[in-house]
């Protein structure tokens, strides 16, 4: 077994037992689960994006289906934990000491404007212009590769109304990155003295 | 991934491209499971579903429920078995009892108990001078060898005889069938609404047509209940014999012969 075995050969080995299946699984679909948790907002993506693995792996016996239908399966327990992790931060506000390094009220320096793309600040641009719905939809999209039909079932709305929010998401997300791509060129611009 | 315009891909690349898409890491939990995953459950033999909710449902109840479950199911196991005569005999017979009276018939006395007494009943309470029990004016020389031959099986209902009508049929007889004319005797009506006297003719208050009193005087050997003028509060001439009785009768637990002849000396000396 590798990174190219079919789906259905994959889900049968991880029936029987193989744990490479359950790795292999895990290294193909936990990116994107990752990435839905951490577009929510969740306080710990990935032992969160564990868990959701752990319950998905427990209940493969019960499943039945291609692997849209895994996905959808995989995204729709993500959900569904992200809702219970969003109500108990709720109930239980967090609190946590100040730390000057964790605290993200502050201009970026030369080496983060440089770096800035592939970092967590980045992406937190990236999503900071999109409401959560559009969020969701554009995580559910990209990350979990999932199609429209899906998407709208994961998140409880029509197909239309997932297909406009998506629309106007990517118009924002488009906005912001030649928006920065324009800051940052002008930023070497002013570097090189041109004007 | 397919469905995005040109025009967009540079966007979605970037959001791709961005840590938001970072490989997590897996916890503990997960590790030991790729380490040596646990065995597939074994397949079960597939169970009816209603036999699996019933049983669910049933151990999803309380200890009181499960109590008055259970006691329902053996009422009704006895109703059906009784209904079907497939009860061992004295069994049915006493549900044929229970039945004859909560099927809305006239109510019948005890006749099994009041047997014993139908021979030693010459001077009983009962007989000769007792008011009519069943309020009919039937003659009531004809109603002692009833019950006695009849026996038990004549409060059993269906197990009994032909026995004899009352003279006037009683006002249900129309919900009785055959089985309930054994229980339509003629002490076997009701006797609480048909009692002229009532208990207030009764001098001591009791039913004299009450079996205990007869019968517990009779188990004492010492006693003879027909000789005993203080038993009988009936018989008009008692003998000078009886005032040892009356005396030893006075400790009898029961106290109510002793109430007319100590009644009489009393009267003279009140206003």
């Amino acid at each position: 077994m590798n990174d190219l075995t079919p789906f259905g050969d994959l889900l049968e080995a991880a029936r029987d037992g193989h744990g490479q299946a359950f790795t292999l699984l895990w290294q193909r679909y936990a990116r994107g689960v990752a990435a839905f948790a951490r577009s929510r907002g969740a306080e710990e993506p990935d032992e969160l994006t564990s868990d959701v693995f752990v319950a998905v792996f427990r209940s493969l016996g019960e499943f039945v289906g291609d692997e849209t239908a895994f996905r959808g399966f995989l995204f729709t327990v993500a959900r569904r934990r992200l809702v219970d992790d969003v109500r108990r931060r709720r109930r239980r506000p967090l609190t946590a000491t100040w730390d000057s390094r964790a605290d993200q009220r502050r201009a970026a320096s030369a080496e983060e404007v440089v770096m800035g793309l592939g970092s967590e600040s980045r992406a937190r641009d990236l999503l900071a212009g999109l409401t959560p719905d559009q969020r969701d939809v554009l995580v559910l999209r990209i990350f979990g590769e999932l199609p429209l039909e899906q998407v709208a079932a994961i998140l409880g709305k029509r197909q239309g109304a997932v297909k406009a929010l998506q629309h106007r998401a990517l118009a924002t997300l488009r906005r912001t990155v030649f928006d920065s791509t324009d800051d940052h060129t002008d930023d070497h611009d002013q570097e090189r003295g041109r004007p | 991934m397919t469905g995005f315009d040109d025009d967009d891909l540079a966007a979605v690349e970037a959001l791709r491209s961005s840590a938001l898409g970072a490989m997590p890491n897996p916890s503990a939990e997960l590790v030991a499971w790729f380490a040596a995953p646990p065995l597939p459950a074994p397949a079960t033999a597939p169970a009816s579903s209603r036999a699996r909710r019933l049983a669910t449902w049933f151990g999803g109840l309380g200890l009181a429920a499960h109590v008055a479950l259970g006691a329902g199911v053996a009422v009704a196991s006895v109703g059906i078995a009784g209904t079907a005569e497939l009860l061992p005999r004295p069994v049915q017979e006493a549900f044929d009892h229970v039945v004859g009276r909560g099927s809305g018939s006239t109510p019948t006395p005890d006749l099994p108990d009041r047997t014993p007494m139908a021979p030693a009943t010459s001077g009983s309470p009962t007989d000769p001078d007792a008011p009519d029990p069943t309020g009919t004016g039937a003659p009531s020389p004809s109603a002692p060898p009833v019950p006695a031959g009849s026996g038990g099986t004549a409060g059993s209902g269906g197990t009994g005889g032909p026995a004899p009508q009352p003279t006037t049929a009683p006002t249900s007889s129309d919900h009785s069938d055959d089985n309930d004319s054994g229980s339509e005797s003629p002490d076997g009506g009701d006797q609480e609404s048909s009692d002229p006297g009532g208990e207030g003719s009764d001098p001591s208050g009791d039913d004299p047509t009450d079996p205990p009193e007869p019968s517990d005087d009779s188990s004492d050997g010492s006693d003879d209940p027909t000789d005993d003028p203080t038993d009988d509060p009936i018989d008009p001439e008692p003998t000078s014999d009886d005032s040892s009785d009356s005396d030893s009768s006075q400790v009898d637990p029961d106290g109510d012969a002793t109430d007319l002849p100590e009644a009489e000396p009393l009267l003279p000396v009140g206003p």
